[in-house]
């Protein structure tokens, strides 16, 4: 029975790396650490969906969440403007 | 089977509050927040912590814990039954599967209306962009 | 604060309290269970059930099944909102494209980054290609399916045009034009597979459903759910591989319409005044 014991920690750890991470984004005023913080906390669901026994969708955030969404991110910063005003 | 009270176990009940919480504060940037970026990076996190929500409701807490998946070619019925008593809920996956396309689809049409936004407008700071709205207008 | 911020923030964090209280006390059933519930059951019990051929559909991945199958039309009204935010994007940036000569090879070697990385990214986009079509392609087997290869393509061309300039893809005739004819293929393959089990009825004399996968009690036709005695989970399969192709040229789409350069959209805005007031 110890083994349900360290999947749940592992799961409760993910959890709070991706609330710590989502505060992070939240309040960071350079927009290009928050899209880097944002795939950081998508990487930490990533794991939360291996473990919950989910393959599909761990698959689909692989791509998604760390490709897809930082890439187009970056394109939209990098023709407007980098820093938040204030 | 028995199932276990929720609030008997700790680590449970922590998982499913933080990502209420994570839900929480995503929320808080999308509404106090004031750039245009800022508001879809914090689009894109609610999703996500809606869509953990869902899966963990469809978990089940058993040990040993199977995905859906038959691991055999022609599965007799002991095989089937066996199946059944550790596989995990596959409907809330299916479901979330749509959700996270569907979120793709608008957040991909709102990079490109914020894009066009900035071309007329100049900044991308909605407090801006309403007092320049102003100003046209009285021209 | 204002008084507005505070009563809204008080609002928002006391609503959310109370349902994760509610939550927590049970009062939505008590999460997470223990026992499966009885249409997990069902699903479950019928996705490969030799016994029962009335009820199954052919696969031994239940979430692929209940993606294409069970709930098929689920999945095709999805397709078509994800088509008409491409659409979408397609027509606000309505531009005629910039007309130019093809690159010499000496000026294709002094663009972009060094020839290390140029190398290196030619590798890695034949092994992207290989990976996410068998995670496409085997999805009836194992997790995976059209969406998952799709997206994992669509990070090849992200490479293209950031190691190289965009204007290689064009040279090798990936422009906009090719992936919305792409695209359009993909999806008339998910609708001649939808359409297939009523047009073999019209043939045999046999009535039949729209999107059907196998034998059903009042529909006796069926897709074939073995070739040479591997599982190919009747209509899971077409519909996977024209899934791939419509996801994969969907992104590349988006890729090519948002790195275009900003001097060419000045040049157009500044044409026309403006004119919407």
């Amino acid at each position: 029975m110890f083994e349900t014991i360290f999947v749940e920690i592992f799961l409760a750890l993910m959890s709070t790396v991706a609330l710590i991470f989502t505060y992070l984004t939240v309040v960071q005023k350079d927009l290009v650490k928050a899209i880097i913080f944002s795939s950081v906390e998508s990487a930490s669901y990533l794991l939360m969906f291996y473990l919950l026994m989910g393959p599909d969708l761990a698959l689909a955030y692989v791509a998604i969440g760390i490709g897809i969404y930082p890439a187009v991110a970056f394109f939209l910063v990098k023709k407007t403007e980098r820093y938040e005003s204030e | 089977m028995k199932s276990i009270p929720l609030t008997e176990t700790f680590l449970a009940v922590y998982i499913i509050l933080s990502s209420i919480t994570t839900l929480a504060i995503s929320l808080y940037g999308i509404l106090y927040k004031r750039h245009l970026i800022k508001k879809i990076i914090a689009l894109t996190i609610f999703g996500d912590a809606g869509n953990i929500f869902a899966t963990i409701v469809g978990f089940r807490y058993i040990f040993p814990v199977a995905p859906p998946i038959l691991t055999t070619e022609s599965p007799s019925a002991a095989d089937i039954n066996s199946f059944l008593s550790v596989a995990v809920d596959p409907v809330p996956q299916a479901l979330v599967l749509t959700a996270i396309v569907i979120g793709m689809a608008v957040i991909l049409f709102m990079v490109f209306l914020a894009l066009q936004v900035f071309r007329i407008y100049g900044t991308l700071d909605t407090k801006k962009i309403a007092e320049e709205r102003k100003r046209r207008e009285e021209q | 604060m204002k008084a507005k911020t505070a009563i809204s923030l008080v609002v928002i964090i006391g609503s959310l309290l109370a349902i994760s209280y509610g939550i927590a006390a049970q009062a939505t059933g008590i999460i997470p269970q223990t026992d499966l519930r009885s249409l997990a059951r069902f699903y479950s019990q019928n996705t490969e059930n030799l016994n029962n051929k009335y009820l199954w559909a052919a696969s031994p991945e239940a979430v692929t099944a209940i993606v294409w199958d069970y709930r098929g039309f689920d999945t095709l009204f999805e397709t078509s909102v994800f088509f008409l935010a491409i659409i979408a994007c397609v027509a606000a940036f309505e531009v005629e494209m910039p007309t130019r000569v093809k690159s010499s090879k000496i000026e294709q070697r002094n663009q972009g980054l060094s020839i290390i990385v140029k190398v290196v990214t030619k590798i890695a986009g034949l092994i992207i290609i290989c990976v996410s079509a068998s995670i496409a392609l085997h999805g009836q087997l194992t997790p995976g399916g059209g969406f998952q290869g799709g997206a994992a393509l669509a990070v090849l061309p992200i490479l293209f045009i950031m190691a190289m300039s965009r204007f290689v893809l064009e040279d090798k005739n990936v422009s906009r034009n090719s992936m919305l004819v792409l695209r359009s293929l993909g999806l008339l393959g998910i609708g001649t597979t939808v359409i297939l089990p009523l047009i073999i009825g019209l043939v045999t004399h046999n009535p039949a459903y729209i999107m059907q996968n196998q034998i059903k009690p009042d529909a006796a036709i069926s897709l074939p759910s073995t070739i040479f005695d591997r599982m190919m989970g009747g209509s899971l399969w077409m519909l996977n591989l024209s899934e791939y192709l419509a996801v994969g040229a969907g992104f590349t789409l988006t890729f090519i319409l948002l790195s275009l350069p900003e001097s060419v959209f000045k040049k157009i805005l500044e044409g026309e005044k403006y004119s919407t007031h």
